[in-house]
């Protein structure tokens, strides 16, 4: 099983892979919009102002990248494309933007719309197709739709158990990628409230993360105030060893707009954990080595992805 | 327009001749319900042509579910929503013997315009290029070529604009609204029993039946990394919202939407 970690520029690219990514994603310049994108982000995040790559440090990434045999994933990720008649050229700067990638040399486009998946696939393009979590895949069905369209990996929904995981992973005729570090509590893809697209990077307008907000509720008289939405799994390092005997292929470190620092202390730490999972070490091991910070936000909140049911439909 | 009603429990003796409607757009135990499976199979012996939501659909659930649609399909053809590529494409034996109508739901056909602030966030662009994003989703040709190789010709949406209905309706789709709310996010948690602290397995006859009213109190600024008390702006965001088990929708006033007033949709869901 492979650590995927996310770039912003030549230097994050760099951190991340001497910390011991073995593949990264990241999203180019479109040269179309000021901060919205067609990676599924906005351009701007509140730690960085441009979280796209030129081209030319694009094919400089892909090129450190392949020097070392890291695999390079470039986002076509948006998840809603809408292309009426007042739409103009948009398919074609779609398409002229996944050119970019192509022609610096990635190996894989990351699409999660079905429409851009249908077009992307009839382009001849030299790069593996990967369908990403706005798909929102949960059974083997989904993953069999997809292959049609010569997906090669599919991301599993963020709403998923292990026993799911390891039940596709033995059946799946393509590779499987699984959301490592991070989470949301709906369904990417399917969620309304719209954050990180860029919001705020020019005007004012911050709606917030509406699944972490504080809300009062009230039904038929029985009233309560708190975070009724958060629900957010994040960490899967005591699943680690599972996910890899079960077959996942790639596992994710969400994230390009987050602290880098903190991105590659991450990977540092999975790292390990999975060299002392190969090793025949358990899980208190494991645990006894992360940071006062990591086990305050994850471990003290059972915030354990993959591994607990409660209160999961069909789970 | 045509007029559907969905189900409601204890709906014995009723003499509406409306199209029927059953299943759930989020919840694979509300969708399977056995009584109303049962109430749904003595509606279409008395000529009531049915349509059934079926949700996302989990491993473990989804032969289930087709038995479901395959126990109700039968002579009369049923209407089926699918919320789910997977299942979808399960089912496809059931859609070329022409056993049932596939329509794409709401989870699938989910855009950018469904969120309540994406003009909002859109203001950052230049207007012709926000007006090319601010659009529903499935109205592009590469999505509606692959629901047609699925026989699929409606599509169900929240309401929208009547420009959009047109637009569809060029394209050769036929467009269902919700005329009592508007879906805005779904997820795989049941918000409702984890409210409640229902624990236990569900019969998806649970406290999910009563909406839980919310209004923001405080919210995570992303620009300032930390709460802040919402202001009236914030609050009205989220104004008429409400949880139903795992999805959160917003209440809208039925009476434009029956009355033909946002457009001219081909079926119309209350």
């Amino acid at each position: 099983m492979k650590i995927m970690a996310p770039a912003i520029s030549f230097d994050t690219a760099r951190q991340v892979i001497e910390a011991g990514a073995e593949e990264i994603y990241l999203g180019g310049d479109d040269g179309v919009f000021r901060t919205y994108s067609f990676t599924g982000r906005g351009k701007a995040s509140i730690n960085y102002p441009d979280m796209n790559c030129p081209e030319d440090e694009l094919r400089g990434i892909v090129n450190y990248a392949h020097d070392r045999g890291i695999k390079v994933n470039y986002l076509c990720n948006t998840p809603f494309f809408y292309n009426g008649a007042i739409s103009g050229d948009m398919e074609n700067h779609y398409l002229a933007y996944a050119e970019k990638g192509v022609h610096a040399g990635v190996d894989a486009l990351v699409i999660g719309d079905l429409g851009l998946l249908n077009i992307t696939s009839k382009q001849g393009f030299n790069v593996k197709l990967h369908a990403s979590v706005f798909f929102k895949t949960l059974n083997l069905q989904q993953i069999l739709f997809l292959e049609q369209f010569g997906v090669e990996r599919v991301v599993l929904s963020y709403h998923i158990c292990m026993e799911e995981i390891e039940a596709l992973c033995s059946r799946s005729p393509i590779e499987i990628e699984v959301i490592g570090y991070l989470g949301c509590s709906f369904f990417n893809g399917a969620c309304g409230f719209l954050h990180d697209l860029g919001e705020g990077a020019v005007n004012d307008f911050d709606p917030g993360i509406s699944c972490k907000g504080v809300y009062s509720a009230c039904c038929e008289g029985k009233q309560g105030n708190g975070r009724i939405f958060d629900v957010e799994k994040g960490c899967a390092i005591c699943s680690l060893h599972r996910l890899e005997q079960s077959g996942v292929n790639t596992l994710k470190i969400v994230g390009r707009d987050r602290d880098y620092k903190r991105t590659v202390e991450v990977i540092r730490h999975y790292k390990s954990a999975l060299e002392h999972y190969r090793n025949g070490e358990g899980d208190e091991q494991i645990r006894a080595g992360l940071p006062n910070w990591w086990t305050k936000i994850w471990c003290s909140g059972n915030r354990c992805k993959y591994s607990d049911h409660a209160y999961l439909i069909g789970g | 327009m045509i007029i559907e009603r969905m189900y409601v429990e204890h709906e014995e003796g009723s003499v509406s001749t409306d199209p029927f409607v059953i299943g759930d757009e989020g919840c694979i135990y509300k969708a399977t319900q056995e009584a109303m499976l049962s109430q749904a199979e003595q509606e279409a012996g008395k000529g009531r042509s049915i349509r059934y939501i079926t949700p996302f659909v989990p491993e473990q659930n989804m032969q289930h579910l087709y038995d479901c649609i395959y126990s109700l399909a039968g002579e009369k053809k049923l209407k089926v929503t699918f919320n789910d590529y997977g299942f979808l494409f399960r089912c496809l034996d059931l859609i070329k013997d022409g056993n049932i109508i596939p329509v794409l739901g709401r989870l699938l056909t989910r855009s950018i315009i469904d969120s309540p602030w994406s003009d909002e966030i859109m203001k950052q662009e230049e207007a012709d290029l926000s007006a090319a994003v601010l659009g529903p989703s499935f109205i592009h040709e590469a999505k509606i070529e692959v629901l047609n190789r699925y026989n699929i010709y409606e599509l169900e949406v929240n309401i929208c604009a009547p420009s959009f209905i047109e637009e569809w309706h060029r394209m050769g789709m036929k467009v269902t609204g919700y005329a009592n709310n508007a879906l805005i996010s779904i997820g795989r948690t049941c918000y409702s029993a984890r409210w409640h602290a229902i624990t236990g397995e569900c019969s998806g006859t649970e406290a999910c039946r009563s909406p839980i009213s919310i209004e923001l109190s405080k919210k995570w600024s992303r620009k300032n990394f930390m709460y802040q008390d919402a202001s009236h702006q914030d609050r009205q965001r989220y104004g008429g919202m409400y949880i139903l088990g795992n999805a959160v929708y917003r209440q809208q006033d039925s009476a434009d939407a029956l009355a033909g007033l946002m457009g001219n949709y081909d079926y119309m869901i209350v």
